[in-house]
């Protein structure tokens, strides 16, 4: 019983087991903190830089809408006006879908991981089609049946 | 984390196996900073695109397509001066221009890159009526009020006039009374009934007012505009077609304040297209000295009725319109159009 007493109560070599137990959960509570908020980070800026990207691609396809809207309207009948235009197939390493939205006159482009979308409004005399297109290089044609503008993927 | 164990392994069963979690963290952070430097290249590459202009060339095939009209245009007018001996020359003359003019815009496009093709389609008949030899606007008989053309039909969303010029010496007329009336009035219609009349006199030695009267079955609209000429100039040039006199605008032959436009058929309210047609007087005609040119248009298998017309001022065969087939094509641009050309024709 006193060789008992006497193990329960030897504290002698805990204070550096103590103190690599608590050092290793510090490390590792101070690491997990980084790696998630670096991580964190790292998401809302990519999140961010996808919105920015997508918002200047559609801007741009946007302005060739608009173009080929004013080449429509200067032409007479039977017309073709084909608009190509090269954008990156990824944004920020993410594949990316534009497609025209005939009842609120918008361009919208989307992205699935992250779910990313931007609408961007184009103002054209020109009805715009209900067509979609992946990202890249795209073409903005004008149909003549149909007498309105569409995106598709060339 | 094999390979950081099997390390730890070599060291001998007390092994130092410390640092793995500092280890492992390097490793996430620095999958961390590729991702944030993939990040940071995308927008860089973002500011980049947002900075790109036109690079299609829809620009230049719109102001190629503008060259190309203003040149049919100059081909029409110089085939019906000087090749309106029957129809067949002037569209062989036609051909010819066009031809050339896409050879010649072919080759300079071909410098900066882009393929361009113009090609004749098609023409409309008509005919010009003209004066050149500088003396009062009545007929060679001295007849001061006379029917200059009768007939004209509207082209499809168009005028049946064009290039309606007046190139006064002199205007003798003071006053709206006297004053030289060019008439344009729906062919059967009674009194003043859907007419448009423009007239000419002058209010000083350098000023022409023109008052222009549209009359439909209810009411009339009167309009007045006043030019000075610039000095030194020794005719006044009456656009009646294009709204100007010397080159300035006048709003009386241009658009109405209620926004309509009644240069001629549509102040008759003959229908674009139709089968319905106008005619054009003159009045006073002997109040102006001058030359004058118009080109009308004559429907298929219609006449016009030029019985007025002799030697001076005279009539010749001309084409109202020519219909040309643009191409322009760019590696990121296929614009293929129709494009009638009709010089000097307002847009009613």
């Amino acid at each position: 019983m006193s060789d008992l007493r006497a193990v329960l109560s030897d504290s002698r070599a805990v204070s550096t087991t103590l103190g690599y137990v608590l050092s290793l959960a510090i490390a590792t509570l101070l690491i997990t903190g980084l790696i998630i908020a670096g991580g964190g980070y790292v998401d809302t800026q990519r999140e961010q830089v996808i919105r920015d990207e997508l918002t200047v691609v559609g801007q741009q396809l946007a302005a060739d809408v608009e173009r080929a809207d004013r080449l429509v309207r200067a032409g007479e009948a039977p017309l073709t006006v084909r608009v190509n235009k090269t954008f990156s197939d990824r944004v920020t390493g993410s594949s990316y879908r534009v497609s025209f939205d005939p009842s609120a006159s918008a361009i919208v482009l989307e992205t699935n991981r992250p779910a990313v979308s931007v609408r961007v409004g184009v103002v054209t005399e020109t009805a715009l089609g209900d067509s979609t297109a992946d990202g890249g290089p795209v073409q903005i044609r004008y149909d003549d049946g149909d007498d309105h503008l569409e995106v598709r993927d060339v | 984390m094999a390979d950081l164990r099997a390390v730890g392994r070599r060291l001998g069963p007390t092994g130092d196996e410390r640092g793995q979690i500092i280890l492992i963290a390097a490793f996430a952070m620095a999958v961390t900073f590729v991702t944030l430097a993939l990040v940071v290249n995308s927008a860089i590459f973002t500011e980049n695109l947002a900075s790109r202009g036109e690079t299609a060339g829809s620009n230049d095939a719109l102001s190629t397509r503008a060259m190309v009209e203003t040149n049919v245009g100059e081909g029409i007018a110089a085939a019906n001066r000087n090749n309106n001996s029957s129809p067949s020359e002037l569209e062989t003359a036609t051909r010819a221009d066009i031809r050339n003019l896409s050879r010649q815009t072919g080759r300079q496009a071909a410098r900066s890159g882009r393929v361009v093709d113009v090609t004749y389609q098609s023409n409309r008949p008509g005919v010009r009526i003209a004066q050149t030899d500088g003396s009062a606007l009545t007929t060679g008989g001295g007849v001061t009020d006379y029917r200059v053309v009768g007939g004209v039909s509207r082209v499809d969303g168009a005028n049946g006039t064009r290039a309606f010029e007046i190139a006064a010496s002199d205007i003798t007329a003071t006053d709206n009374a006297s004053a030289f009336e060019v008439s344009v009035q729906r062919t059967g219609a009674t009194g003043n009934e859907n007419s448009w009349r423009a007239r000419i006199y002058r209010t000083g030695a350098e000023t022409v007012h023109i008052r222009t009267l549209r009359n439909n079955s209810t009411s009339t609209l009167v309009e007045d505009c006043e030019v000075t000429r610039d000095s030194g100039l020794s005719t006044f040039r009456i656009d009646l077609t294009g709204g100007t006199v010397d080159g300035e605008p006048c709003d009386a032959l241009g658009t109405a304040p209620s926004g309509a436009n009644v240069h001629f058929g549509a102040g008759t309210d003959v229908t674009p297209g139709g089968t319905d047609t106008y005619d054009i007087e003159f009045a006073n005609a002997d109040q102006v000295t001058g030359n004058f040119s118009m080109v009308v248009y004559r429907r298929p298998s219609t006449t016009l009725d030029l019985s007025s017309i002799g030697t001076s001022p005279t009539s010749t065969t001309a084409l109202y319109d020519v219909t040309v087939r643009y191409t322009h094509l760019t590696t990121d641009l296929r614009y293929e159009t129709d494009l009638r050309v009709a010089p000097g024709e307002p847009d009613v």
